[in-house]
C-alpha cells in the first residue's frame, strides 16, 4: 500500500526544501523537516492546490516521521520529511545543510529526491 | 493519423481517403504501358511524445515571453517589485514553467507564483496554470486555465501559450495578492 501525503503550494525547488529555523527545529511530539499532512482537507484550504508525494517513493536517507499527537507539539495527520541517520534519528546537520540552500539557486539532492517523488498536484474542491 | 506531407512523387499519386487510407496510384509508364494499379495502404498512428522526445526548452521559453508581459505590467505599477523567472519539474510533471512575485511588504512566506506546469499522461498532456500562493496552496485565479491536449511538440507548445495568456490578463489580481495588507503569516 502507498502512503501518500500532501504538501500545501507548488511544485518549486524552495516550497519543497525546509525553512531555517521553522523546519529545521523540533518541539515535543513533532520531528522537524519539510511538513506535509496524510490528507488533503488537513493541507490546503477549500480550493487549494497541493502536491502529491509518495513516501514510499522517497530514497534514503529522507524519510517520513509521523507527529505523535498524544504529545504538546504533535498533530495528527502531520509527517515531517527529514533525513535521518542510520539508526533512525533526523540527521539535523544534514537537515539545516538542506535548509541553508532554500532561497538559493542551488537544488540540494535532498530536494531532488522529494521531487522524484513527487507524483501529482491535486485542487481540493471548494 | 499521420498525414503525408508530399502528394505526388514524379508520376506517383498519393491521397489520403477517409483518413485511414493512403492510395498510392502507379501510372502506367512506369509499370508498363499495360499496367496500372493502386495500393491501399493504412495510415500509422501517430506515435506518442514521451518526456524525453519533447523540446521542453522552447515551451519553457514561449511561457516565459508570455509571463514577461505580466512582469512588465506588474513592474510598472510596483517599480520596487522582486520577482524571479524560473522552470521546475518532477515525477509529476516534466514541466513546471513560472514567475514569482515577492509580497510588496517585504514578507518572504508564501510569494505569488504565475506558472504553466505540463504533465503527460500517455498520449494526451494536460496544461494547466494558475495564479496561486507558493506556500500556502491559496489559488487566486485559474479560470479556464487548464487544458487536455495530444501529447505532441506543437499541441503542447500552442496550449502553454495560450495558457499563459489566460495567466497574463489578470494582472490586477497579481497586484493586489502581493500588496495584500490583510496577509497573515500562518505558522503551523
Amino acid at each position: 500500500m502507498t502512503w501518500l501525503v500532501y504538501r500545501s503550494g507548488s511544485g518549486r525547488e524552495d516550497n519543497l526544501t525546509p525553512r531555517m529555523t521553522k523546519d529545521t527545529v523540533g518541539k515535543p511530539g513533532q520531528s522537524p523537516g519539510l511538513s506535509t499532512y496524510t490528507t488533503l482537507e488537513l493541507a490546503v484550504p477549500p480550493g487549494g492546490k497541493a502536491q502529491v508525494i509518495d513516501l514510499d517513493l522517497l530514497q534514503l536517507p529522507l524519510r517520513g516521521l509521523e507527529d505523535q499527537p498524544l504529545l504538546e507539539g504533535g498533530s495528527e495527520g502531520h509527517v515531517s520529511i527529514a533525513p535521518t541517520t542510520p539508526d533512525g534519528e533526523v540527521d539535523r546537520a544534514l537537515l539545516e545543510e538542506w535548509a541553508a540552500t532554500r532561497g538559493t539557486d542551488q537544488v540540494h539532492r535532498l530536494t531532488v529526491i522529494v521531487q522524484q517523488a513527487l507524483i501529482d498536484t491535486v485542487r481540493r474542491p471548494r | 493519423m499521420i498525414t503525408p506531407q508530399i502528394e505526388r512523387v514524379d508520376d506517383f499519386q498519393m491521397q489520403v481517403f477517409a483518413r485511414e487510407d493512403l492510395a498510392v496510384t502507379v501510372p502506367s509508364s512506369v509499370l508498363g504501358a499495360d499496367l496500372y494499379g493502386t495500393a491501399w495502404f493504412p495510415l500509422l498512428e501517430e506515435p506518442v511524445c514521451t518526456t524525453d522526445s519533447l523540446d521542453w526548452d522552447s515551451i519553457h521559453r514561449a511561457v516565459q515571453e508570455n509571463l514577461e508581459t505580466l512582469t512588465n505590467w506588474l513592474v510598472s505599477r510596483a517599480p520596487a517589485l522582486r520577482w524571479k523567472a524560473g522552470r521546475s519539474s518532477a515525477r509529476a510533471f516534466p514541466l513546471f514553467s513560472y514567475r514569482v512575485f515577492y509580497r510588496l511588504d517585504g514578507n518572504d512566506y508564501d510569494p505569488v507564483i504565475v506558472g504553466v506546469t505540463v504533465s503527460l499522461e500517455g498520449p494526451i498532456a494536460r496544461v494547466s496554470g494558475d495564479i496561486s500562493g507558493d506556500e500556502s496552496g491559496r489559488v487566486y485565479f485559474d479560470e479556464g486555465c487548464s487544458l487536455e491536449v495530444p501529447s505532441h511538440q506543437e499541441a503542447i507548445f500552442d496550449a502553454a501559450c495560450y495558457v499563459a495568456y489566460l495567466l497574463v490578463v489578470p494582472g490586477q489580481i497579481v497586484l493586489d495578492a502581493i500588496s495584500d495588507r490583510d496577509f497573515q503569516v500562518v505558522v503551523r
